[in-house]
């Protein structure tokens, strides 16, 4: 890393702004209001907010797909958009749809061909991409027959193809399983042990839990919060203790000695086991 | 926004240059098509029906005049030769070019009409029938006349006009001419050579006659027996009128005009 | 530059494989019907008429309905499809930049047109075979297997229009007025995202692009006095090509002699005007948001 600050962040925006007129009544809508962001190099970083809260109008203007109408963006230190960014960064859209005559491989044999490879290195790459998403056995079906949660790991694998340094996912799991939804979540995790930056939007906020070293909150437009999960959910001057073998006369001794101590025990109930763990436990996974 | 105003830039420039491209276009067309055939225009929205122009003008102009044909056939095998030759005028209207539509039109006209109406011979109405008869000989003899200016570069046209004065006006001086100018022109069936000999010698003319037969003969140094120019014939006729015409003085009361 | 040229050659193979998976071979059906309907009729009934003339006028009518349908269609479907589906989000978060993902698109329709219009031509060039196979012997049988002289003129009339050699030029200036209006499709396409509007506009362009020569006239002319008329000629005659220009073919299928240095000109019109429009077509591609 350089002392350029510009090299140390994958992303930077400043006073990222978009306002979208709308074609007929004139009016003007104002989808992105000054918004500042920097994603470190090696970082997960969650993008969240309700729908229509300017998630996929970020992305769009880190592709380049709209222009900001004020502010900055720049990916890599290269104006987004531009070949030099597009070459260091994969995308996968949101409910990804690709062209359904082709099969799994040739959809990941065209992209590949647009990412400047050929031949032997083509070959060999979109075979491994197919077996990082598990999805050899289907890589010859067409795509018109896949699920959903295979379409979303296709799409994954495309937005690899070239070992891009970032990864832009757009709600990489919506409407996928929670099955699917896990493989899509240990594969970022992979992604980062291999010093790669991910920046991926949600609604979902357990699942933004799970993988994101950072998030940011967006609300009509506007940031309302950013920072590291522990920054932003640790209640303060609140813990939580787990035990076993608590009886109801123990729990009556133990919160006398407490406020005794000058605490107080707030909430006392066996802890829940979460959905999410206990539907892939059940179908052994 | 700059890309659209660089787009409208592009556009009327092209649009400015293009304009002279398509008239440079438009007068080798006339070179090609030599005659003064009119372009398509408004004459035509006035005689069709609105769909038929729509064909017309969308390059299925063809398809509309082998309808028109296909109607015209219908109303020469029902008689109604008002209607033939209407449809006939359409059809060399939407295709001026086509050598066929003038030629068969006209025939429609000079052979098939004028012979029906010069049948309906009722007592005391003969010339009643022997004018109307002329009336559509002459009908197919505009037709052509006019076709010739618009494919001068054909012999068909020339030769259908020497067959209507042979066949149908019986004026044979003026059938050779026309046979004469056909063979100006390439691609002529070989028999009509002969068509021009048969004329003059019909028209009294001999000789002309055997001047051309002699020409004819001597055009070529070969005369093959299987030949689809019948050489046998020419020379039946030259050796003919040779010997008709040496018996004769030069002073002689035979008179070739 | 030479990706450039690799992304185009890619997303034209992909189009073009597009449009063949989706079956549109199929039409061809229809053509083949068309023509064995058409030489079969003139066969029926005694057409009294210039047969080989009704089955080019056929022919060509033929290829250029199914060649507009897969033009319009082609270009009115699949680039708006590209959109509103958002597989161009994917295409463009490579490096790929805009215009090549438009020309590659132009190419590769242009390839199934090529490809549409070869098949057809072959179909017809089979069917006036055997026409003239027919008439060739039914003359020979006429003739107790001997031909006058008159009828080996007509023989020889036969095959000459049969086998026509200028017919190439016919279907090379059919093929490169579908290419123009595809190309004009593909502008359209660029600008708006409804199948329907863009059809309409291209058919809208294509039937104004006939009358265009008169348009031409009479904005040259100057003999127009309205000013609103005036506006729309001269919008007409600056941004329409003139169709009727291709229309050459009919010289031929007439059997007029027509040279390949009387078509080459208008092929020639019909590539730069396509160029022109697609480089329009990308320019506004480029400016507008996705």
């Amino acid at each position: 890393m350089s002392d350029d600050g510009q090299r140390e962040f994958a992303v930077s925006a400043a006073g990222l702004t978009k306002t979208f007129t709308l074609e007929w009544t004139r009016k003007r809508l104002l989808a992105l209001d000054g918004l500042e962001l920097r994603v470190r190099r090696g970082e997960v970083f969650g993008l969240l907010g309700p729908n229509g809260s300017g998630k996929s109008t970020t992305m769009k203007m880190l592709l380049g797909l709209i222009k900001p109408s004020a502010g900055t963006v720049s990916v890599f230190g290269a104006a987004a958009g531009s070949l030099a960014a597009r070459r260091r960064l994969g995308f996968l859209p949101e409910n990804p749809y690709f062209p359904g005559f082709l099969s799994g491989r040739e959809v990941l044999n065209y992209y590949g061909k647009l990412v400047n490879l050929h031949g032997q290195r083509l070959r060999a790459r979109v075979d491994e991409l197919l077996e990082l998403v598990s999805l050899t056995a289907a890589a010859d079906r067409a795509l018109k027959t896949y699920s959903k949660g295979m379409l979303q790991r296709i799409g994954l694998a495309q937005a690899l193809l070239h070992d891009p340094d970032l990864l832009l996912l757009d709600e990489p799991t919506a409407g996928v399983d929670p099955v699917g939804s896990r493989q899509m979540r240990d594969l970022i995790l992979a992604l980062r042990a291999r010093g790669k930056t991910v920046i991926f939007s949600s609604h979902l906020l357990e699942q933004v839990q799970e993988v994101a070293d950072r998030v940011l909150i967006l609300h009509r437009g506007k940031k309302v919060r950013e920072g590291t999960l522990e920054e932003l959910l640790s209640v303060r001057g609140q813990s939580q203790l787990t035990v076993s073998g608590l009886t109801p006369e123990l729990q009556t001794r133990l919160s006398a000695w407490l406020r005794g101590e000058g605490a107080e025990l707030l909430a006392a109930a066996p802890p829940q086991q979460k959905l999410e763990d206990y539907f892939i436990k059940a179908v052994g996974q | 926004m700059k890309f659209t105003l660089l787009a409208l830039a592009l556009l009327g420039a092209w649009g400015a240059g293009k304009i002279a491209w398509e008239n440079r276009l438009l007068a080798e067309r006339n070179v090609i098509t030599v005659g003064d055939a009119p372009p398509m225009n408004y004459q035509l929205r006035d005689s069709l029906g609105q769909g038929l122009t729509m064909a017309a003008l969308g390059g299925f102009r063809g398809l509309a005049a082998d309808y028109l044909w296909l109607s015209l056939v219908t109303a020469w095998e029902t008689q109604e030769w008002e209607r033939v030759q209407t449809l006939a005028e359409l059809c060399v209207l939407l295709q001026p070019r086509v050598a066929y539509y003038w030629e068969y039109g006209a025939w429609n006209l000079a052979w098939n009409a004028s012979i029906s109406a010069g049948s309906q011979l009722r007592p005391g109405r003969e010339s009643r029938a022997n004018h109307d008869a002329m009336r559509w000989i002459d009908a197919g003899r505009g037709l052509l006349e006019r076709g010739v200016k618009i494919i001068p570069e054909k012999p068909v046209l020339y030769q259908k006009l020497g067959d209507l004065y042979w066949d149908r006006l019986k004026d044979y001086g003026k059938a050779a001419e026309w046979y004469r100018e056909a063979l100006r022109h390439p691609n002529y069936p070989k028999y009509l050579e002969r068509s021009v000999g048969f004329a003059l010698e019909k028209a009294g003319k001999k000789r002309e006659a055997r001047e051309y037969w002699r020409g004819l003969w001597d055009s070529v140094s070969e005369h093959p027996e299987q030949s689809q120019r019948r050489w046998d014939v020419v020379a039946d006729h030259l050796e003919k009128l040779e010997a008709e015409l040496s018996g004769r003085s030069a002073a002689d009361k035979e008179v070739d005009h | 530059m030479g990706n450039s040229l690799r992304h185009i050659r890619v997303i034209a193979a992909n189009t073009f494989t597009e449009a063949i998976r989706q079956k549109v071979l199929y039409v061809l059906v229809v053509f083949c019907l068309l023509m064995l309907g058409g030489s079969s009729f003139i066969s029926q009934m005694d057409f009294k008429g210039d047969d080989f003339k009704f089955m080019k006028d056929l022919a060509y009518a033929g290829i250029s309905l199914v060649g507009l349908l897969v033009a319009l269609l082609g270009a009115a479907l699949l680039i708006p499809a590209e959109v509103e589906k958002r597989t161009i989000y994917t295409l463009l978060s490579k490096p790929v930049r805009k215009f090549e993902f438009i020309a590659g698109k132009y190419l590769g329709l242009v390839a199934l047109l090529t490809l549409f219009v070869t098949l057809m031509a072959g179909i017809f060039f089979i069917a006036l075979w055997g026409h003239e196979n027919a008439l060739t012997a039914r003359e020979l049988a006429a003739g107790g297997g001997r031909l006058t002289e008159v009828q080996t003129q007509l023989v020889g009339e036969y095959r000459a229009s049969a086998y026509d050699p200028a017919m190439i030029q016919a279907l090379a200036l059919i093929w490169a007025k579908l290419c123009l209006v595809t190309v004009i499709c593909v502008l359209f396409s660029t600008v708006a995202s409804s199948t329907v509007f863009i059809v309409s506009c291209t058919l809208f362009v294509y039937l104004i692009g006939h009358l265009q020569m008169i348009a031409r006239e009479y904005f040259l002319g100057g003999e127009v006095a309205q000013w609103w008329w005036k506006i729309f000629l001269a919008a007409v005659a600056l941004l329409i090509p003139d169709f009727q220009t291709f229309n050459l073919s009919d010289e031929i299928i007439a059997g007029n002699t027509v040279r390949w240095v009387d078509t080459a000109p208008i092929l020639a019109y019909a590539g730069v005007y396509a160029l022109v429009t697609l480089t329009v077509s990308a320019l506004v591609f480029e400016g507008r948001e996705l």
